[in-house]
């Protein structure tokens, strides 16, 4: 049975460029591993920071 | 899909449907300009007396960096109609519809107050509060209310940018005294003459987009003459952290040299029918700041 639902549908306009779905799943993937390694540098630059506060405190710094 | 519209341009939110790359978003934190602003951290943080663990010292100069690109990119957000009018900014990231206007801000607020709290929690809490208070200053003061309002715009805005080395040296020391105010006074003074060198070869471009620059408002002769006017006050401050005990020899030798050569820069730019010299004077001014800065960093590390 022939899909009837699109054949109706208007051809998409100049105005609407086709979105690259590899492009856009490459960014997407892009920006996921930028969040990833912010935030995996973000858990560790704390850690490093409790470390050596807690050497300071020791010191009586 | 637009989203504001200036003047019959419109501003599209996202080109062809497409999400930012990791590029753009950097691009959103003003790269070149924090660039600038780490290096007068670092200097705060260099010259300043006591010591601060590397670790935090370089926690202190992130905080600093990220807290700017921040601002920054709030920045971007509430002037994306101008900047699309703009030359200089229409090649930012939302008036190309790489990054959605939305996101920029949440984007901006994340990292601004981040930064504020990470500073405060790792470092201290007064570098944390004239952070907070810098990002702040810039945003509200400097972008929402005056920067479209008053030719005395960056005049006061340009405390926003001041504020780093004092930052960096409240991060050594948890005060702030005379040292800092004068690194501050020495950037507060030096952005007038910087900004309108850059004005006066750009007027068109801040007059289509209705933002009352000097030279717009009041004409590039009495730019000139104001820029004159603040490279002759730049120079008694700028020697002043010698005497004060932050600078030494080499750094009132070195900043009497080039502020005599900020002013010779503005005596041109003075005589010149044309805007070569203003293009000159705004390149020289950015190498002023940084080669001030790089004999303080280096008397400081030689000492």
């Amino acid at each position: 049975m022939a899909d009837t639902t699109t054949s109706s549908n208007a051809p998409p306009s100049a105005a609407e460029p086709v979105v690259d779905a590899a492009e856009r799943a490459r960014r997407q993937r892009g920006k996921n591993l930028a969040l990833f390694f912010s935030l995996l540098g973000f858990v560790a630059l704390i850690y490093v920071v409790a470390i050596v506060r807690m050497g300071l405190h020791a010191q009586g710094q | 899909m637009t989203d504001t519209a200036f003047e019959g341009q419109t501003v599209p939110t996202q080109a062809a449907g497409l999400p930012g790359t990791v590029a753009d978003y950097i691009a959103l934190l003003k790269p070149r300009v924090m660039s600038l602003v780490v290096f007068s951290g670092l200097a705060g943080l260099v010259v300043a007396p006591g010591t601060l663990h590397p670790v935090l010292a370089v926690v202190a100069l992130l905080c600093i960096a990220v807290g700017a690109g921040a601002a920054g990119a709030i920045n971007m957000w509430y002037d994306r109609d101008i900047d699309a009018v703009m030359e200089r900014t229409r090649g930012r990231p939302i008036p190309q519809g790489k990054v959605n206007p939305d996101e920029a801000l949440a984007f901006g607020v994340v990292l601004s107050v981040a930064s504020v709290l990470l500073m405060g929690l790792a470092v201290n809490w007064v570098a944390a509060a004239i952070l907070g208070v810098a990002n702040a200053f810039y945003v509200f003061v400097y972008t929402m209310w005056l920067k479209r309002r008053t030719p005395q715009n960056i005049v006061i805005g340009g405390a926003a940018g001041a504020f780093p080395p004092m930052i960096g040296w409240a991060a050594v020391t948890g005060d702030v005294g005379i040292g800092p105010i004068l690194l501050f006074c020495l950037i507060f003074f030096w952005t007038p003459p910087h900004f309108w060198a850059l004005a006066l070869f750009r007027s068109g471009d801040y007059s289509r987009a209705g933002v009352p620059m000097l030279p717009v408002v009041a004409g590039e002769a009495a730019t000139k003459r104001q820029m004159l006017a603040y490279t002759l006050l730049l120079l008694p401050i700028a020697i002043a952290p010698h005497w004060f005990g932050v600078g030494g020899v080499a750094y009132l030798v070195g900043a009497t040299v080039l502020s005599l050569l900020f002013i010779l820069c503005a005596v041109r730019v003075m005589l010149d029918k044309t805007h070569r010299a203003a293009k000159q004077m705004f390149a020289y001014s950015i190498l002023y700041l940084f080669l001030l800065l790089a004999i303080l960093i280096g008397e400081k590390l030689v000492a």
